[in-house]
């Protein structure tokens, strides 16, 4: 092999692929982290010059394939090969000799570093020990225009736009002297103008004799940009076409799969009859939660929610469906209290909650099952006890002007155990050594006490077996049943269509549509998931179902 | 999708890590010793006759553990709400000079009086200049690390301009004049030296333990220390929080200091703790900031303390051995402790037939 | 007016040399900090160097040996604060108090099985101050600045060296990214556990010269706790030199001249107590730590353990 003048060795130019042959090929992969299968016995192969795209929802198990090409992770079982010949990559190293590079969805740059810094930190310099900074800012400038992509190598990089950091991002991976280039969910952040410029850029690349992995969830994207795309779900590989010969729709449906459509079909869960829902729906049609034209910022102080609108009602269980990363979190939080908005308002129980804490929020009737239970929701080394009153310890009756009330925290500890059936070791166990679907009870126990109006549950089977998942739906279709207005965010498509009354979908901070669930078209919903504005021919439903 | 999370060892496991690691502290201090040409062995029987072999030297390690409780303690309240005070005996110094003021003035001759105003002005002391810190913190997001082992050298200072000059006793030597009988706190054991200081010093292990376990500031504080996110969601108040141990903190490092002079010396003089403080920060870790664990290793290390000190006068071994070895026991257990979650996280991960870790 | 000329230049030039312990001290901190672990064992570890350095001058009569072990020793604690806080994950905050406990520990007694009780500290020649020539008979500036031991010039020399290294090496941009984003550096290939073992040990070996300086040209003996919290000054020192070299070597210097002057104040005789002007350079870093307060240019990934695949 030969070296060039930044160290890594150059195997590419020894072999000779015949044309068609696969540039790489992942075979039979398989990985798993604990119980979890996140790839199962997936095929993949990537073609010299093309753009290929993984697509899938959340948890499908894009990442993971990619990471194991660029050896973050081993893979349990399978094969790789790269150019023709077994690939042994068990590190981030490796993959680079190989002339592989990734680019992460979320950026790996160091702030108050230059962009010139942040791209050759680890390379050897042709200035043995000392930092050859002017050649490589020369490099960088060609590699610059050669692409299409405008950085400024002495710029810092903390100063940059979303959208250059990225040109930096990916002139880091080129930098390297690839020529296979994974990009990972890389318009999550960009504007369209950004974009355009992106997708530009990629044909300049592949016209320079790149090859291009591109991980997406935006089914638009595929279609503008790829030449083959290869579908997972559940870890599983649904199938590898050509661009040309598929369209948004059956994408979708690979995408979100059959399954789900078998189950709307079937009765809601919790067996009430079609003339009973739409009686119910009927009469609790006021609204509880009114989430107008909000405006918030995420922790990277990009503008996240956009102008989002939203109506939970009572009685209801409304879910939103949406891949991860598209306002979720930031939307939970903002009705919490727990994030500032920018503009709009949201309105609880006819009570403006805009700039009220969090605690006068949950006061006036908010619970909320976070999705980090673990983090924001519970205390580790606490007691179930413990735990249940972190939201009302300052008040009686659990505890008096100075002590802590222990008998009505315990008895308060026992009626949850026994009303949500949790699983323990006794009441003294620290919390830390119960299963997820006891800790999420727990969380639920507290939660629920309270007779809130609002309820938000923000993935609140994620990582549970079926029987907590069962019994979590139940208690969330109770509570509607009660009269409680249920927010459900969820990355699971199968469970919200399962058990919502009305479904919405969320993509890129703003709301696409609001439909009954009788209406519910998994298809579409797919396609809206993926971001497919408007060719649905979608309309908000008012809540009166016609029997058709 | 499912996962299944990692079951921690049961705790009775992980307890019996701290008595190998104390071993294997003493393992070394075996060789320290027989490189100096002292036979270990003999040496370590000295010690723990010296602490336990006589009325008089089990009324020194109890002396000691009084002491050792008290600044254990301390440390441990200000360690359960994640805050890093580290002085500790600086803090003890000014609860000594409080304890001395008192003892030397009109108050410390009234009896009755005297003993209680003493023990109080030692709190008061302590736990005020202990709100330093806490403040600086509070307002100025300064590392309390760093000042507080600082503010240990000024007071050490300042004891020392006092005892040099404004409360020197007549004399060349600076220490203060004894303190009144009525301030100073009676023996209880006779033909010891264990004086009464060894009653507040339990009283506070309770009162601590009360505190933090069974009141609402104490589940405040407890919850701010382990998980701050989860305690800020529901709504504690960091800032108070904060005050709040400092003034416990170095109130109680201050109850040390004054017992230390109305107990021990009956004076105050410069050198009076040797270095409690800074032992204290081992006992808080090693005794989990927990009152019980606390008094354990309090009274372990006091017996090292007392046997070492017989250790001195019988075969010349230097005091500094104790604190070596303390500091060992501290290393050994930090080393011990992850050994052993380690092995866990390994185990399991093999058991479920799968490679698919993060490459190393 | 000459007395106060003669009496200021004399304050500068003591100060220099009050400066030295500090400087070696933070310069190494510095680096290890940058990587991204805090080592509160600096403490402990100049108060290793001082003593191995002595014991190694002492029984050898060889300055250069004394040297050699001054940077062993503390390297060898510096590994053992790695081992913890890198490959254990251990919270760094409580390893590196522990070292500190260990180290303070360690040189009482090793120092008092070593020498025993004596009337005499045991003393070896101190390091002489080196005439250079022409340079030191400059009248005025002579003295203060050419005519000082050689380790105060190779402090000096080292926050130009170190400069270079932290910004204008291979090695120091890795340090530096390994400090701020270190899965950046993984995922480019870099070894994040190999550089925060080397950063920590160069951090242990300067804070080892450091101490020794304390022992073979300050004193020209061992004192337990010779170094008296300049370790910890040291720790303050980093953080308001803002990790860098320059601003750090001026934050030394402020407390060597602060500390010379109290000293020279004490000499002339005043009113003020000498207790309280031996105050001012532990009150000075607090008082500093406190105006620079929430402008922290602290290593995005300082005290914080590390491990691929975490998220």
């Amino acid at each position: 092999m030969t070296t060039n003048t930044d160290g890594l060795k150059l195997g590419r130019q020894d072999y000779r692929i015949k044309d068609g042959e696969p540039l790489v090929q992942m075979k039979s992969i398989t990985c798993r982290f604990g119980n979890l299968i996140a790839n199962q016995d997936v095929d993949f192969d990537l073609t010299r010059g093309e753009i290929h795209a993984l697509l899938g929802e959340n948890g499908a198990g894009k990442t993971t394939l990619m990471s194991i090409l660029y050896g973050l992770y081993l893979p349990e079982t399978g094969e790789i090969y790269v150019r023709g010949e077994r690939a042994n990559i068990k590190s981030p190293l490796d993959a680079m000799n190989y002339g592989i590079a990734m680019v992460h969805q979320h950026f790996l740059l160091t702030p108050p570093h230059t962009v010139t810094e942040n791209i050759i930190v680890g390379l050897k310099s042709s200035k043995r020990i000392f930092l050859d900074t002017a050649n490589a800012e020369k490099k960088i400038v060609e590699l610059s225009k050669k692409y299409g992509l405008k950085v400024d190598p002495s710029a810092i990089v903390g100063n940059l736009s979303v959208g250059e950091q990225q040109r930096v991002e990916i002139i880091k991976a080129l930098y390297r002297d690839i020529d296979i280039l994974i990009l990972d969910e890389p318009t999550s952040m960009l504007t369209p103008q950004e974009e355009e410029s992106l997708f530009a850029a990629l044909q300049l690349m592949v016209d320079q004799g790149l090859s291009i992995i591109f991980i997406t969830h935006k089914l638009r994207e595929v279609m503008a940009v790829s030449s083959r795309v290869t579908v997972l779900k559940n870890g599983k590989l649904m199938g590898t076409l050509k661009t040309s010969d598929t369209n948004e729709s059956d994408l979708a449906r690979m995408m979100v799969g059959r399954s789900v459509v078998q189950q709307i079909s079937g009765q809601r869960g919790g067996g009430a009859t079609e003339s009973e829902v739409v009686a119910a729906q009927a009469k609790k049609s006021q609204a509880v939660l009114e989430i107008k034209n909000v405006r918030a910022l995420n922790n990277s102080k990009i503008l996240f929610l956009k102008d989002l609108s939203l109506e939970l009602r009572k009685g209801e269980i409304l879910g939103v469906a949406g891949v991860d990363g598209n306002g979720q979190s930031e939307l939970a939080e903002v009705i919490a209290g727990l994030r500032k908005i920018q503009g709009g308002q949201i309105i609880m129980d006819g009570r403006a909650t805009t700039n009220l804490s969090p605690r006068e929020i949950r006061e006036w009737g908010l619970a909320y099952i976070p999705e980090d239970r673990l983090n924001t929701g519970l205390i580790l080394e606490y007691t179930i006890a413990q735990n249940l009153i972190l939201d009302r310890w300052y008040k009686a009756p659990y505890s008096g002007k100075l002590f802590l009330n222990e008998q009505e925290m315990r008895n308060f500890a026992e009626k949850v155990i026994a009303d949500f059936d949790v699983r323990t070791t006794g009441l003294e166990a620290q919390v830390r050594s119960m299963s997820g679907g006891n800790l999420q009870k727990v969380v639920l126990g507290r939660e629920l006490s309270r007779n809130p109006k609002v309820l938000i549950a923000h993935n609140p089977t994620r990582g549970l077996d079926i029987g907590a998942t069962e019994y979590i739906h139940k208690q969330l279709i109770k509570q509607r049943d009660s009269g409680v207005g249920v927010l459900l965010l969820s990355l699971d498509l199968d469970e919200v269509m399962t058990i919502s009354d009305r479904i919405a979908v969320i993509y890129e901070g703003k709301i696409m549509a609001v439909t009954d669930k009788v209406n519910a078209d998994v298809h579409t919903i797919g396609l809206l998931m993926g971001g497919n504005v408007g060719k649905s021919g979608f309309q908000e439903t008012s809540g009166i179902v016609e029997k058709k | 999708m499912k996962v299944i999370t990692l079951q921690r060892r049961s705790i009775n496991f992980r307890s019996s890590i701290p008595f190998l690691s104390a071993g294997l502290a003493f393992v070394v201090g075996a060789i320290i010793l027989y490189a100096a040409g002292v036979d270990p062995i003999n040496a370590y029987q000295i010690m723990l006759k010296g602490a336990f072999g006589s009325i008089r030297g089990i009324g020194d390690t109890l002396v000691k553990t009084t002491s050792l409780l008290l600044v254990g303690l301390a440390v441990a309240v200000a360690f359960k709400c994640r805050i890093w005070n580290i002085g500790a005996e600086g803090q003890l110094y000014m609860g000594a000079l409080g304890a001395a003021l008192i003892g030397i003035t009109a108050i410390g001759a009234i009896p009755g009086l005297a003993l209680i105003a003493v023990i109080a002005v030692g709190f008061a002391f302590g736990g005020s200049f202990g709100l330093i810190p806490a403040a600086l913190k509070v307002k100025f997001g300064v590392n309390e690390i760093i000042v507080t082992v600082l503010l240990n050298f000024v007071v050490l200072l300042f004891i020392s301009y006092l005892l040099h000059g404004p409360i020197k006793a007549p004399g060349f030597n600076p220490y203060t004049p004894e303190i009144f009988p009525a301030s100073q706190l009676p023996i209880i054991l006779p033909h010891t030296r264990l004086h009464a200081g060894i009653i507040i010093a339990a009283v506070a292990a309770i009162a601590v333990y009360i505190l933090l376990w069974k009141t609402k500031i104490g589940f405040e504080i407890r919850s701010v220390g382990a998980n701050i996110k989860a305690a800020r969601y529901a709504g504690m108040n960091v800032a108070k929080s904060t005050f709040v141990v400092m003034g416990i903190s170095g109130g109680l490092a201050g109850v040390a200091g004054a017992i230390l002079v109305s107990g021990v010396q009956r004076q105050l003089l410069e050198g009076i703790s040797p270095g409690y403080g800074f032992i204290g920060v081992i006992i808080a870790l090693l005794g989990r900031q927990h009152p019980v664990g606390v008094a354990v290793v309090a009274f372990f290390f006091a017996a090292l303390m007392s046997g070492s000190q017989v250790m001195y006068r019988t075969l010349g071994i230097p005091s500094a051995f104790a604190d070596t070895l303390q500091a060992l026991v501290l290393i050994f257990v930090l080393i011990g402790e992850l050994f052993t979650r380690w092995k866990i996280k390994t185990k399991i991960i093999k058991e479920s037939g799968s490679t698919a870790i993060p490459v190393k | 007016m000459i007395e106060t000329a003669v009496f200021a230049m004399g304050i500068v030039a003591s100060g220099v040399r009050l400066s030295i312990p500090i400087l070696f001290a933070a310069l190494g901190e510095q680096i290890a900090e940058r990587s991204g672990v805090l080592n509160l064992g600096v403490e402990g570890m100049m108060l290793m160097g001082a003593f191995t350095g002595f014991i190694g001058t002492y029984f050898t009569g060889n300055i250069f040996i004394g040297l050699a072990l001054a940077i062993s020793g503390p390297a060898l604690m510096a590994a053992l604060m790695a081992f913890m806080s890198v490959s254990l994950r251990t919270n760094q905050l409580v390893a590196g108090l522990a070292i500190w406990l260990l180290g303070v520990g360690l040189t009482s007694l090793l120092y008092r099985l070593i020498f025993g009780v004596v009337t005499i500290a045991p003393k070896i020649r101190e390091i002489p101050p080196i005439d250079i020539p022409i340079l030191s008979h400059i009248p005025v500036l002579g003295p203060i600045l050419f005519q000082y031991d050689p380790l105060v010039y190779l402090a000096f020399l080292l926050v130009p060296l170190s400069q270079i290294f932290i910004f204008k090496t291979n090695l120091g941009l890795k340090i530096r990214t390994v400090g701020e984003n270190p899965k950046q550096a993984d995922a480019l290939g870099v070894d994040v556990y190999r550089i925060r073992y080397l950063a920590v040990i160069i951090g242990g070996a300067l804070a080892g010269i450091g101490g020794s300086y304390l022992a073979l040209v300050t004193t020209g003996n061992f004192l337990e706790n010779i170094t008296a919290g300049q370790g910890w000054i040291a720790l303050a020192v980093v953080i308001f030199g803002r990790w860098k070299p320059f601003w750090i070597i001026c934050g030394a210097l402020i407390f060597g001249m602060v500390d010379a002057f109290q000293l020279g104040v004490q000499a002339i005789g005043t009113a003020v107590p000498s207790e309280f002007l031996l105050m001012l350079p532990y009150l000075l870093p607090i008082a500093i730590m406190a105006g620079l307060y929430k402008r922290s240019a602290a290593p995005a990934a300082l005290a914080i353990s590390y491990q691929r695949g975490e998220r």
